[in-house]
């Protein structure tokens, strides 16, 4: 909001250089963006905060540089010099809707000439980039720059029945605005009508049928207060943002409307060759009541932990207008001016103080409270655990945004999204069901870019409609394609493939106590034919596994296979649970080599059930070292090679014993499986 | 003696030439400028039997001598350092090693564990609240009243559906934690926040980190010293913190508050535009009418504004990142090109 210098110091003698004027007045909490032009003609740029409605004007900013400077304001002249009689009746006013407009008052200008205004009226608009439209509207506009109080000027004689009727607008009515534009309005918005319909949208904008043009002679003056939620809304609704609008909905001085209207008046008078008549009108349906605060000093340093001097209070307090009526021991009564719609209770006295005296010397302390320690939820937990266990596995952390286009959603099954009411694109109008979109999107990204490799992941939240409710969960999902791990010229080159997101999803299971994984075969939309799996806990499903469909991943722009999961975290664990030692083996184990031939279809966990289940020894462990088949392997057969490592708790295991139980698990797997031997394997 | 220089010089050169890795290099240096029994020392422990007159010209040739060994040695080191020359056995021991690479986590996710590792030895608890929140909680209870232009600032995105937004900042949390807890209450939240607003330096998607304090006799003094604190602790230096007045409705007094400049420590720099001070975030101390609200949804009074108090203050994570590591484009955060996340690796 745009400052005269010049313009500042009618009203407050100001010895310092603009820069410190504007540092000044940030420190209290009137922010400065910016300064243009030096000495008298500076123009300050200041961000005034929506609590401040009275700061957003010339006589108000210079109230707060005088209080803070100790300087005395000198408030412009506002005696008029009223004739005794009128031109004509007075106008009939009228305030319907008493609880939206509490205060309506106005007065009559006659005998005006419309003209360009003068100069020096000319030049403060335009200093802080108001174009100048003649002097009438100058003079409303003047006054609101000056004295903050929007005001609205009408031709009189353009008003039917020289009535206002301040009023809801009825339904179906219209009003063409200054600005040319034929406004619908709705029955809650208020208008100001004459006789016969709405000439003017309340606390927003004029209409054209009443607007001042040469012709006019005679001029209204609307000095009032209306509602700031009701300003508001209206405002919202057309799309229609003011000047008078924006001092309305934070909220205009009740008591200042008179003041503004007699300054307006005789200005007006006086450049316009007009003739101020009897009046006031003056209606006041609900007058505010004072606001008065009981306050106790020793609260502010209570509160700001730092000693203010009780001087310096009253001051802060008195230069600002505000009354300060002694009334005990450590109380005082506060009367808090109209203008200060903002301060209602104790600690705002205390702000102002605060302001007042600065921010600057408030020591440094650390409260000292007792805390049971604070730490991490479950949630935390979870995620950190999640997060490293897919770091581990060389994926690198992504962050998308939650907002996805509908086919995001419906691709990957997400039913029932939940709908912004207001996106900033259509191509991000839901909020993602699925962690996956997002991360074929960067796959893409970084694929068209020439990167050979590109395995991300990522933690995040989905958002479901559930029961008209929200529902939030928290899910961990990752991709990859292109090179595999280890990149090294030892190793052979190699693409990802479904055993690289299987190892990543093992790692991850292992850290949120989710293993052994339940995974099984399953038809996913989204995920390529008998390359889907769906994880399971508990005979829920709680995410999947496998490999994207292809149509999908070419839709996301990427040539090549793409693998991944996507886990629910919160169904799937609590993290992991503190493990129980377990005494070390304190005699020697013993492992056994087998290479079977089974049929294709044979899975791995058939063979090690059958293991685990015939043999009369422990096993630590079963392990696959080789997978192979081709040439030297019957069609439709797969060579499995796998290691079975025997331990017993409380003895050394001698050869002949092991050898009778592998050829026992070699005999059953070859009845139950079908499996044979390739051939010996040395032990 | 200029003879003798130019014999062990012409020796020297000889021996290095043959010397063939590091180890070899070490016995030459040995040999030549060892303190006890090296060639060069003890030409220059001769010099003292050298009659007066031609003592001059001797020095200066033993020193330019023991220039050119020391040059020369170095030149070898240099140019022999990194390359490792292959050795008989046929190992290339600069080839690259065999790495299981991890992944990274992205810069936000970072400085999101510094801050939490900051709060959590501050003795915080770790607080959150949901992503999609109701017009109540962040705002309502935030005291912002219905309609209130307030709300303008805060660009909110609305979900379809009653009354649900996707929250604007983390300070409904403040609201959950007051909720849910009994004073003392210390808590700090991190979380994504949603904003109607997309440039160089907003995106529509951000994380703030929210920190509340409430318990008897708590003041803006502990407001300063917990910022002060925290920043210091986040950019790893002493930084002293500028409270300036500003307006948050569910604070008051309430401020911005800045951090002296972390690049030029308050002499002025284009970071900080010359002012010496770097914007962080918003703060101030809780005001009685969130409290009074909570007491009223609670049906008891849990936080009686005249025997407690609190301080509440914000930042973005973002900020934090994009001032630690020199990004100057937040959208970066969210394109996730690997170019980008492996420059942060951790």
């Amino acid at each position: 909001m745009k400052f005269g210098h010049a313009w500042l110091s009618s009203y407050v003698t100001i010895h310092e250089e603009p820069a410190r004027v504007g540092a000044r007045l940030t420190d209290a909490g009137v922010t400065l963006d910016g300064i243009e032009g030096a000495g008298g003609t500076a123009v300050y740029d200041f961000d005034i905060f929506a609590n401040r409605p009275d700061c957003m004007n010339h006589l108000g900013l210079a109230r707060e540089y005088a209080a803070l400077v100790g300087e005395t304001l000198r408030r412009p002249d506002s005696a008029v010099d009223a004739a005794t009689g009128s031109t004509g009746p007075p106008p009939g006013i009228v305030i319907e809707a008493a609880d939206l407009c509490r205060r309506y008052s106005a007065r009559v200008v006659s005998g005006i000439r419309v003209g360009p205004s003068p100069a020096w009226l000319r030049e403060r608009l335009e200093s802080i980039g108001q174009r100048p439209i003649n002097n009438v509207v100058d003079a409303t506009n003047f006054v609101l720059w000056e004295m903050g109080h929007p005001l609205h000027a009408f031709d009189l004689d353009h008003l039917e029945g020289g009535r206002i009727v301040v009023r809801r607008a009825a339904a179906g009515e219209t009003l063409l605005t200054l600005d040319g534009i034929d406004r619908k309005l709705l029955s809650t918005m208020l208008v100001i009508a004459d006789a016969r319909r709405p000439v003017a949208l309340a606390g927003i904008m004029g209409g054209r049928a009443s607007e001042i043009g040469p012709a006019t002679r005679r001029v209204l003056l609307e000095s009032a207060w209306f509602d700031p939620v009701s300003v508001r809304r209206t405002s919202r609704a057309l799309g229609l943002h003011t000047d008078a609008s924006h001092r309305f909905e934070r909220g205009a001085d009740p008591e200042g409307t008179l003041a503004a209207l007699d300054r307006a008046a005789k200005i007006i008078a006086e450049i316009a060759s007009g003739r101020v008549e009897s009046g006031p009108i003056d209606l006041r349906p609900s007058p505010f009541p004072k606001t008065v605060i009981p306050f106790r000093p020793s609260r502010v340093a209570a509160l700001l932990g730092v000693a203010v001097d009780v001087i310096v209070m009253r001051e802060a307090l008195t230069r600002r207008e505000f009354q300060i009526a002694p009334a005990g021991s450590d109380l005082w009564q506060v009367t808090v001016p109209s203008f200060r719609r903002d301060v209602s209770r104790d600690v705002d006295l205390i702000e102002e103080i605060a302001r007042h005296r600065g921010y600057g010397d408030i020591p440094s302390l650390l409260p000292l409270l007792p805390d049971d320690g604070g730490g991490r939820g479950a949630g935390e937990r979870l995620g950190h655990a999640a997060r490293e266990a897919l770091r581990a596995a060389g994926l690198s952390e992504a962050i998308n945004y939650s907002m996805v286009d509908r086919d995001d959603c419906e691709l990957f099954g997400g039913k029932a999204p939940l709908a912004l009411a207001n996106p900033l694109q259509a191509k991000a109008a839901f909020l993602r069901t699925s962690l996956l979109p997002g991360l074929l999107r960067n796959l893409a990204h970084n694929l068209n870019r020439g990167l050979p490799a590109c395995h991300l992941f990522e933690i995040g939240l989905v958002f479901h409609r559930l029961r008209e409710a929200p529902d939030e969960r928290l899910r961990a999902a990752f991709v990859l394609a292109g090179r595999g791990q280890p990149f090294h010229w030892s190793f052979p080159r190699r693409e990802v493939d479904l055993y690289d997101a299987r190892g990543a999803l093992d790692l991850l299971a292992e850290r949120i106590d989710l293993s052994p994984l339940d995974l099984s075969s399953d038809r996913i939309g989204f995920l390529e034919l008998a390359r889907g799996l769906t994880i399971g806990k508990e005979g829920r499903a709680i995410g999947c596994l496998g490999e994207v469909a292809r149509l999908l991943r070419e839709r996301y722009g990427i040539d090549r296979p793409v693998f991944c999961a996507e886990i629910d975290l919160a169904a799937a664990g609590s993290g992991r649970a503190p493990g129980q030692f377990r005494p070390l083996p304190r005699f020697p184990g013993i492992r056994r080599d087998l290479a079977l031939v089974v049929a294709r279809q044979v899975t791995f966990a058939s063979i090690e059930a059958v293991v685990r289940k015939t043999a009369a020894l422990p096993i630590a462990e079963v392990l696959v070292f080789d997978r192979y088949f081709g040439p030297g392997v019957p069609e439709g057969k797969v060579s499995l090679a796998i290691q079975i490592a025997f331990q017993h708790p409380e003895r050394t295991l001698s050869a002949e014993e092991v050898q009778a139980v592998q050829d026992a698990i070699v005999a059953a797997l070859e009845r139950e499986l079908g499996a044979t031997l390739r051939a010996p394997a040395a032990g | 003696m200029k003879e003798r220089a130019l014999a062990i010089r012409r020796q020297f050169d000889g021996d290095l030439a043959a010397a063939s890795g590091p180890a070899a290099r070490s016995e030459v240096r040995l040999r030549y400028l060892g303190r006890r029994a090296g060639l060069v020392t003890a030409l220059l422990k001769d010099l003292r039997a050298v009659p007066a007159a031609e003592r001059a010209a001797a020095g200066s040739a033993i020193n330019d001598l023991k220039a050119h060994v020391e040059s020369a040695l170095a030149d070898a080191e240099a140019r022999f350092a990194g390359t490792g020359a292959p050795t008989p056995a046929g190992v290339d021991a600069t080839l690259p090693g065999l790495v299981w690479r991890p992944g990274t986590l992205h810069p936000i996710t970072q400085v999101r564990e510094l801050v939490e590792e900051i709060f959590l030895e501050m003795g915080y608890a770790l607080g959150a609240g949901p992503e999609v929140e109701t017009d109540a909680y962040n705002f309502g209870a935030l005291n912002f009243p219905p309609d209130h232009p307030a709300r303008d600032t805060q660009d909110t995105f609305f979900v379809e559906g009653n009354d649900l937004l996707l929250r604007t900042h983390t300070s409904p949390v403040q609201i959950h934690t007051l909720e849910d807890s009994h004073p003392p209450i210390k808590m700090a939240a991190i979380g994504r926040v949603f904003r109607r607003d997309s440039d160089l330096t907003h995106s529509p998607v951000f994380h703030q980190v929210e920190g509340l304090v409430v318990g008897p006799a708590i003041t803006f003094a502990h407001l300063k010293g917990t910022l002060e604190h925290f920043c210091g602790r986040v950019f790893e230096r002493a930084v002293v913190v500028r409270l300036r007045p500003s307006y948050f409705p569910f604070v008051e007094p309430g401020a911005e508050y800045d951090i002296s400049c972390i690049f030029c420590s308050g002499s002025g720099c284009r970071p900080c535009k010359g002012s010496g001070f770097i914007e962080m975030g918003g703060a101030g101390m809780v005001h009685p009418a969130v409290f009074e609200q909570v007491n009223r949804r609670l049906g008891e009074t849990r936080y009686d504004p005249e025997n407690l108090s609190g301080f509440a203050f914000g930042l973005g994570i973002e900020r934090i990142a994009m001032l630690k590591h020199g990004i100057d484009d937040i959208r970066l955060f969210y394109e996730n090109d690997l170019r980008f996340l492996s420059q942060f690796p951790a």
